[in-house]
């Protein structure tokens, strides 16, 4: 489990490990709707004011009205996306990221009010707080201005120095965004090669005693080299692995003397059929006997 | 192959086919919108989600297929949020937030509420009492900023001039206009909220010294006999923006009271628990303050006739009881409300 996941429980009492969201890939998604929410809210403005131009009204009615119309665009864009596509915005969309409830709940959407209602005191007012404090806090000495001013900041950069990089409204919502995760099924790598004990194709025959020198772990590395193997072929680490595996199983060949690949395909499915009937006699053994 | 296939392998055989009709009913839900699957669809979609989960389960503890194992993990994860990802559609959400949720857990806080309300009636009343015995202490309880030039030493044409002008030169600069989003009492309301954590006790001092601000203005008004057009000025508004008020101080109370009195939860938690809904509250008094700013800034420059404004203070006054008391909820929810209630 890498620092940056977190495990949920689903309704069913299943444990997820889900990866949180990169606070740099947040920060590119929020930018994302930004920029929507902008060129939208400037099309917007520009209608109204040309309305409100041709009706003869100005001054503060129409800039009321716009910045009604700021307030509601910036809010109702990111719940209404959220609500309507499963915790997700454009810009987190194109960034595959989500919105999911922290506790492994179904997401309800009180959360998704709550958390971009947040978004309001935590990014608004820290920006009138550090641009205009004299607005916010009128009467207020110097000092309370820069007490303010450090809040806010503290409040803003939350999501890059907290443990879950998470929002103040995250928090209160009681909700994670994390990484939609990607990982496809490939083709299993025993498929051709797993008959376990008995000579196969390739005439790679293991007794026990060898394949227990080695563990979970190790056949989780061997298994990510022959993967990477079939997407850009490197016969030099093959045979690299395979004299360290020859020497320590004690096997009769010297490696230029077989096909490596066959050779590591072998151990790799007999290996797994031995570690595999042993996990289900209940022993599990992670890393090779040194 | 037969029985010497590895038992993962045959566990992979078996089950990938519904872990394949997975990921393609959540492909083309997520291009098409979930409209575009059908009945038998929508209905197979739990089943292979909680199939997929199993698999993960039994994967987990049988399989030592790294590929196997993160793919399931991933497939479930993505089911997970797509099973339990919100989907309501906008309007019923909002509907349903603040029609029949937003107003009960404010009911269920009703206790708070109203001892924010008292304290602030005691406050308003003190200020009113103390400022007509001796004007003096309007200086003391009010700022120079806030009485707007008013005093006790202002003569009854000054302060008629407040009560019945309109004020909209006021709106044209942008300092005014964040004051107008932020007024004074939205910025009470948000600092009751922040200081609940405190414990309580000084949220009721602020909602008291507020009570105390507001008292010394109408004291300063009834030493004149302009209570009757005062109130008219105050209350179109000030129902609203008052009672916004009150539903801060109760958040703030009731995280004070999570703080000092966690029953059997850990301090911590009965404090994120009882954040959670008294954030709720405090983010539903948004709109509330954006009504009450609506009206002052609007409504009471529009309309100077006192018996209209008393009216629209009463409609205003009516139209909030009728919204947070069971009076508009359904049974059902007014008894979940009672629930919540005793839990807190």
């Amino acid at each position: 489990m890498s620092p940056r996941s977190i495990e949920v429980l689903t309704p069913e009492m299943v444990r997820l490990d889900v990866e949180l969201a990169e606070p740099g890939a947040r920060v590119g998604a929020f930018c994302l709707d930004g920029a929507i929410i902008i060129a939208g809210g400037t099309i917007l403005t520009m209608i109204i004011s040309w309305f409100f131009n041709v009706l003869g009204i100005g001054g503060g009615a129409l800039a009321a009205v716009i910045m009604m119309l700021w307030f509601i665009l910036r809010n109702f864009y990111f719940i209404g996306f959220e609500l309507g596509w499963g915790g997700r915005t454009p810009g987190k969309k194109l960034s595959s990221l989500r919105v999911i409830a922290a506790d492994g709940g179904a997401l309800t959407a009180d959360q998704i009010y709550a958390r971009n209602l947040t978004r309001e005191i935590e990014i608004f007012l820290p920006l009138l707080a550090l641009t205009a404090p004299q607005v916010l806090l009128p009467e207020a000495p110097v000092w309370v201005w820069v007490a303010t001013g450090c809040w806010a900041l503290f409040i803003g950069l939350l999501p890059f120095v907290g443990r879950h990089s998470a929002r103040l409204g995250d928090l209160i919502a009681g909700t994670a965004v994390i990484q939609d995760p990607k990982d496809a099924l490939r083709p299993d790598i025993s498929a051709e090669d797993s008959r376990v004990d008995r000579a196969g194709e390739g005439g790679f025959s293991f007794t026990h005693r060898q394949l227990d020198l080695y563990g979970a772990h190790e056949l989780q590395v061997l298994e990510d080299v022959l993967r990477r193997h079939e997407e850009n072929p490197s016969s030099e680490l093959l045979d690299l692995i395979s004299e360290k595996i020859v020497r320590k199983i004690g096997w009769h060949q010297k490696p230029q003397e077989m096909n490596t690949e066959r050779f590591l395909r072998a151990f790799y499915a007999a290996q797994r059929g031995r570690l595999e009937h042993r996990l289900v006699l209940g022993e599990r053994r992670e890393h090779k006997v040194s | 192959m037969g029985d010497s296939v590895l038992r993962s392998y045959r566990f992979r055989r078996e089950r990938q086919s519904s872990w394949r009709e997975l990921e393609t009913l959540m492909k083309g839900a997520e291009a098409n919108g979930l409209q575009s699957l059908d009945s038998d669809q929508l209905f197979r979609l739990p089943v292979l989600y909680r199939a997929a989960l199993s698999s993960l389960s039994v994967a987990r503890a049988i399989s030592l297929d790294k590929n196997v194992v993160s793919y399931l993990s991933s497939l479930a994860t993505q089911a997970y949020a797509f099973v339990y990802g919100t989907r309501d559609s906008f309007r019923s959400s909002f509907g349903g937030f603040f029609l029949d949720r937003y107003p009960a857990l404010v009911w269920s806080m009703r206790a708070w509420v109203a001892t924010a309300m008292i304290t602030l009636v005691l406050g308003t009343a003190g200020g009113s009492f103390l400022t007509q015995r001796n004007s003096d202490y309007f200086y003391s309880l009010v700022s120079e900023e806030m009485a707007g030039g008013r005093s006790p030493l202002s003569t009854d044409e000054e302060l008629i001039e407040v009560l019945k002008s309109p004020e909209i030169q006021n709106l044209d600069s942008l300092g005014a206009f964040s004051s107008f989003l932020f007024t004074h009492n939205a910025r009470i309301g948000l600092s009751c909220f922040s200081i609940g954590i405190a414990g309580g006790i000084p949220v009721l001092a602020l909602v008291f010294a507020n009570g105390l601000t507001l008292g010394a203005f109408a004291g300063i008004h009834a030493a004149r006999g302009l209570s009757f057009e005062f109130w008219a000025w105050v209350l179109p508004h000030g129902v609203t923006e008052l009672l916004a008020v009150c539903l801060c101080a109760a958040a703030g109370l009731q995280l004070g009271a999570a703080v000092l009195f966690p029953g059997r939860r850990r301090r911590l938690d009965s404090l994120v628990l009882q954040g959670r809904r008294a954030a709720t509250v405090v983010l539903g008094t948004i709109p509330l303050f954006m009504i009450a700013a609506l009206i002052e800034g609007v409504f009471r420059q529009l309309i100077l006739d006192d018996g209209i404004r008393y009216l629209v203070a009463a409609l205003t006054a009516i139209t909030w009881l009728v919204y947070f008391t069971p009076v508009s909820l359904n049974w059902r929810l007014a008894r979940l409300s009672d629930d919540g209630d005793d839990r807190s």
